[in-house]
């Protein structure tokens, strides 16, 4: 079954929270996205409750710059604070991501068609996404195109191997993992040449239980209503 | 984040700079902290008294154990475990007069509602909600105020056989509880709750604790026994190390020869009305005398140091997820403070933000948003505060710090090149006034090199920009991670790209500026861009500029051109400027920023005669009138401003027909100095000839780049009037003003 995509993400600022300051309030970026991240990209892109997402690879294309910027963020009492945020600024990334079906959705087998979804996925690229695509928070916006991937000169191509430490990869959240639990993942980051080949979500040996949650997705009708289609 | 991993690398890989007291920055082990101590009692293994000095201001930084609560207490709260002030000390210190509230053993009442100091309600629900304890629970049930609660625990004179046993309310004893079972019921209660009530703990207790436990030590032991028996204020006024009244403290000495500890804590008050410290907020630090044991003091006995750490991270409960490590192991909720100075209140990790919106949603409590270790926040926060210390660069709220991850000394971004060369003989070849372009680039080369040689390529260079938006918060603003040779390299392309003719700073014994070819610093660039400004502004601006600046040395780009048009306007309005040097100062730096952003242009620092662009040509020009007039006023000793030096503002702005006023005005003294004069009229007949027909008659306003023309032609004509130089700038007395650092 057909089921790989390869897109082009890039803007004019990122902000891959880091977790370590987020709870601070002076919020610093990872220098590379999570996969969480760009998960959210491309489900921002296209998704439904069918499949999930996974991202295979990312390749940074251009130097890794940061720049910071003074923000007022609200109080939730009223009034406001000051802080220092640091971006990252003018970034692009190529990714390439599968879609694989989500079997705890048993209500949902009659979606599971091939073909069907990844042809929208394609030509939603093309169109540029669905919803608004942001790089890490909201106030990133992006734009999203179609690429082929490993194509054009990326400023990382012959850097070796660079370490990212341990860092934040994703959340588990109860509707993809059957469980009524959240989950936090970690892994030991690493840049070969410009590209970071993420493990799946089940790979991920260092995780972190958050806290009990259980999954509330709305009731789906089926894909034949009554009277819709004559 | 990168950082903070580089941060633990770096503590661990330094490990033997742990403790060394020699330089004036060092690491600490992790669960200490510094402070000031003033006087040092020495007692043997039984715990009996032996002596005590005052210590000196210059011998007092000392290494204390510290709890995570004590070490970031503001005023009198928390104890710390084994060197504190005589208020938690001194079991006698309430009897010798004492003012502040003594922390020494739990009081023998019952609490008082300030002094339960319950921080977060919500843990202390937790904890007895989740207590195993028949009594407690049945208690808890009765839905008490805390306050009520724990009191009517502490009323119950059995309870410690009660909590023991888990019977309920229905086995409370009927016997009248007596001041020291208070005593020893606020000691259990501390032992039940003890997350809730970690900051009710006191000296006595926390430093019984520790001695008994199996990482407890003889010479912890001996404090402990010489600190039960409560004499310590008595011991030291028999001592005379201080001194008293008919059994109270004196609080102010008023005749001459005042004791030693009176010069360190005077007493009295202050001109705004408030107490200063006196002699019972002394901070004592012990020895423990034991034959056969080199090390008898304890704040550097390393034994000690492990003792402490190995019975502080045992007795702390709270497991968890390191998001450092990826371990499983003991958790803070507490981080240290104190990172940029000693008393820097901002946190770099901060997690009680109750009113943001920072962690709500997804998470409901800090700790399931992030959690760090431990060890490991100590570790960095240890390994961050001695690096600051030792080659951090401080600009008000602002820290720039840069460091080799295996420790070595690596050359210093922030300097201008005078500074940054620490070798005689390099500072030598620069300095000297027949130094040249060539000279120069082998000078660097030469340093450079020293360098690579120490810092193998392996070595990790990390540079860390920290800056606080509010007090109580600090946040990464800049961080970079290179390999050493990337690093060498930008430095050597920005001492390369950015070099000039400089003259910074005024030196008042040679009563000249110190001269030398190279790049100035960015503080220095920040200044010249901003300098005129006053107050506060000129602050914000100065940080926000200087922090613009350092990613261009670091990741080799331009510098920004609002910053270099800037400069060029300043330095345009020679008048603006009161001293002369100070403008040859701003000169220099202005025309290696010019120099630096447009080096493809490749300009040159010494003079171009075949460049014919048209604002060189104008500088050299101006430069070439100036000469002129002011030999002509040497010679005829007036002391005036050139026409040149004036009209250079409006030069700047309309070249052509100021340069007809200037060189109308030039005719007397060309009349003047006959035939010395005609050098410079072949001078002006060249650069006229250089010109394309268009560029001189246009009257459109010069770039920056005049003011390379002009100092290169300057520097050129320099030798027939030297002496007219040092006349100009002897006339113009100034005190020292350094700004290149």
């Amino acid at each position: 079954m057909e089921n790989k995509v390869n897109f082009k993400v890039y803007g004019k600022f990122a902000l891959f929270t880091d977790p370590l300051t987020k709870v601070g309030g002076e919020k610093c970026s990872y220098h590379i996205p999570t996969y969480e991240a760009l998960k959210g990209v491309i489900s921002s892109v296209y998704w439904k409750p069918t499949f999930i997402w996974y991202i295979d690879k990312v390749r940074v294309m251009n130097r890794i710059k940061t720049q910071s910027k003074s923000v007022k963020p609200l109080n939730y009492n009223g009034g406001n604070t000051l802080s220092i945020y640091s971006y990252l600024s003018d970034v692009e990334y190529q990714v390439q991501a599968h879609f694989e079906w989500n079997l705890f959705r048993a209500d949902l087998e009659k979606d599971r068609i091939s073909g069907k979804h990844h042809d929208v996925a394609l030509r939603m690229i093309q169109k540029g996404g669905r919803r608004d695509v942001f790089l890490g928070t909201r106030e990133c916006q992006a734009y999203i195109e179609p690429c082929t991937f490993g194509v054009e000169k990326g400023y990382y191509d012959e850097s070796d191997e660079i370490a990212y430490g341990l860092m934040f990869h994703g959340f588990d959240y109860p509707d993809e993992i059957g469980l009524n639990e959240l989950h936090a993942r970690f892994w030991w980051t690493k840049m070969l040449n410009g590209i970071i080949e993420f493990p799946k979500p089940d790979n991920c040996k260092i995780k972190k239980k958050v806290k009990n949650m259980s999954a509330n997705p709305p009731k789906t009708i089926g894909l034949q209503e009554e009277g819709l289609l004559i | 984040m990168s950082w903070v991993q580089k941060l633990y690398d770096t503590y661990n890989t330094c490990e033997n700079s742990i403790g060394n007291l020699e330089a004036s920055s060092y690491l600490l082990p992790i669960c200490h902290t510094t402070q000031q101590a003033q006087i040092e009692i020495t007692i043997n293994e039984k715990g009996d008294f032996i002596n005590a000095h005052v210590v000196s201001k210059e011998a007092s930084k000392t290494i204390i154990p510290a709890t995570e609560d004590s070490a970031g207490r503001t005023r009198g709260t928390t104890p710390h475990p084994l060197c504190d002030k005589l208020q938690y000390v001194a079991g006698d210190y309430l009897l010798f007069g004492g003012d502040k509230q003594p922390f020494f053993q739990s009081s023998n009442k019952l609490f008082e509602k300030d002094e339960i100091k319950i921080e977060d309600k919500s843990i202390f629900i937790l904890e007895c909600e989740t207590n195993k304890n028949q009594l407690i629970r049945e208690l808890y049930n009765k839905k008490l105020s805390p306050l009520a609660f724990l009191n009517s625990l502490i009323s119950i004179s059995n309870l410690e056989y009660l909590l023991e046993s888990n019977f309920g309310i229905s086995k409370i004893s009927n016997e009248q509880v007596t001041p020291e079972i208070i005593v020893r019921n606020k000691n259990l209660l501390i032992e039940v709750f003890k997350n809730s009530m970690r900051k009710t703990i006191t000296y006595s207790y926390l430093l019984e604790k520790w001695s008994n436990s199996k990482f407890g030590n003889r010479k912890i032991q001996a404090v402990f026994k010489y600190i039960s028996k409560k004499q310590v204020i008595s011991d030291l006024v028999k001592s005379k190390v201080l001194f008293s009244q008919n059994n109270q403290l004196i609080t102010e000495w008023k005749e001459n020869n005042k004791p030693e500890i009176f010069k360190l804590l005077p007493g009295g008050k202050d001109n705004k009305g408030n107490n200063k410290s006196w002699q019972a907020d002394s901070f004592i630090r012990w020895i423990v005398e034991i034959p056969n044991e080199l090390e008898s003091k304890l704040w550097r006995d390393t034994l000690i140091w492990k003792s402490w750490i190995d019975f502080n991270t045992n007795s702390i409960e709270n497991k968890g997820f390191c998001s450092i490590t990826g371990e499983n192991s003991i958790i803070t909720y507490n981080h240290p403070a104190k990172i940029r100075s000693d008393g820097d209140k901002a946190k770099l990790f901060s997690s009680n933000d109750k009113d943001g919106f920072t962690f709500r949603g997804r998470f409901s409590h800090s700790i399931e948003a992030c959690s760090i270790g431990y060890k490991s926040s100590q570790k960095i926060h240890s390994a961050l505060r001695w690096l600051i210390g030792k080659q951090g660069y401080i600009n008000g709220s602002q820290v720039f710090v840069a460091w080799a991850t295996s420790g070595n000394d690596i050359p210093d971004y922030y300097k201008d090149t005078l500074n940054l060369f620490n070798d005689e003989t390099l500072i030598e070849e620069i300095s000297s006034p027949i130094s040249t372009a060539e000279s120069y680039a082998n000078t660097l080369n030469k340093f450079i090199t020293g360098y690579t040689v120490k810092l193998r390529n392996t070595n990790n260079i990390v540079i860390l920009g920290l800056d606080s938006a509010s007090e109580g918060r600090l946040s990464v603003i800049f961080y970079r991670e290179l390999t050493s040779s990337e690093f060498l390299e930008r430095i050597k392309k920005w001492h390369e790209t950015c070099s000039w003719w400089q003259e910074i700073g005024f030196d008042t014994k040679l009563k000249k500026a110190k001269s030398f070819i190279g790049a100035a610093s960015p503080k220095g660039i920040a200044e010249t861009a901003f300098g005129n400004l006053k107050g506060e502004n000129k602050n914000k601006i100065v940080k926000a500029t200087i922090e613009r600046i350092l990613p261009c040395i670091i990741d080799g780009g331009k510098i920004p051109i609002d910053i270099v048009v800037q400069c060029v306007q300043r330095v345009s309005n020679r008048i603006a400027y009161e001293k002369h040097w100070e403008w040859n100062q701003a000169l220099g730096i202005t025309c290696s920023i010019y120099k630096q952003h447009y080096y493809e242009r490749g300009y040159s620092m010494s003079l171009e005669k075949d460049r014919n662009t048209r604002d060189y040509l104008f500088g050299r020009l101006l430069a070439v009138a100036d000469g002129l007039e002011s030999w002509a006023l040497y010679e005829s000793d007036e002391k005036r401003e050139t026409n040149a030096a004036r009209l250079m503002q409006r030069f700047s702005e309309q070249p052509n027909s100021t340069w007809k006023i200037i060189e109308l005005s030039l005719s007397p003294y060309k009349a003047r100095l006959k035939s010395g004069a005609y050098k410079y009229n072949e001078l002006i007949d060249e650069i006229m000839c250089l010109f394309k027909t268009d560029d001189f008659v246009s009257n459109q306003k010069l770039s920056g780049e005049f003011l390379l023309g002009y100092h290169c032609q300057r520097r050129n004509l320099k030798p027939a009037k030297k002496e007219n130089d040092s006349e100009i700038e002897n006339s113009n007395e100034s005190t020292e003003h350094s700004l290149g650092e």
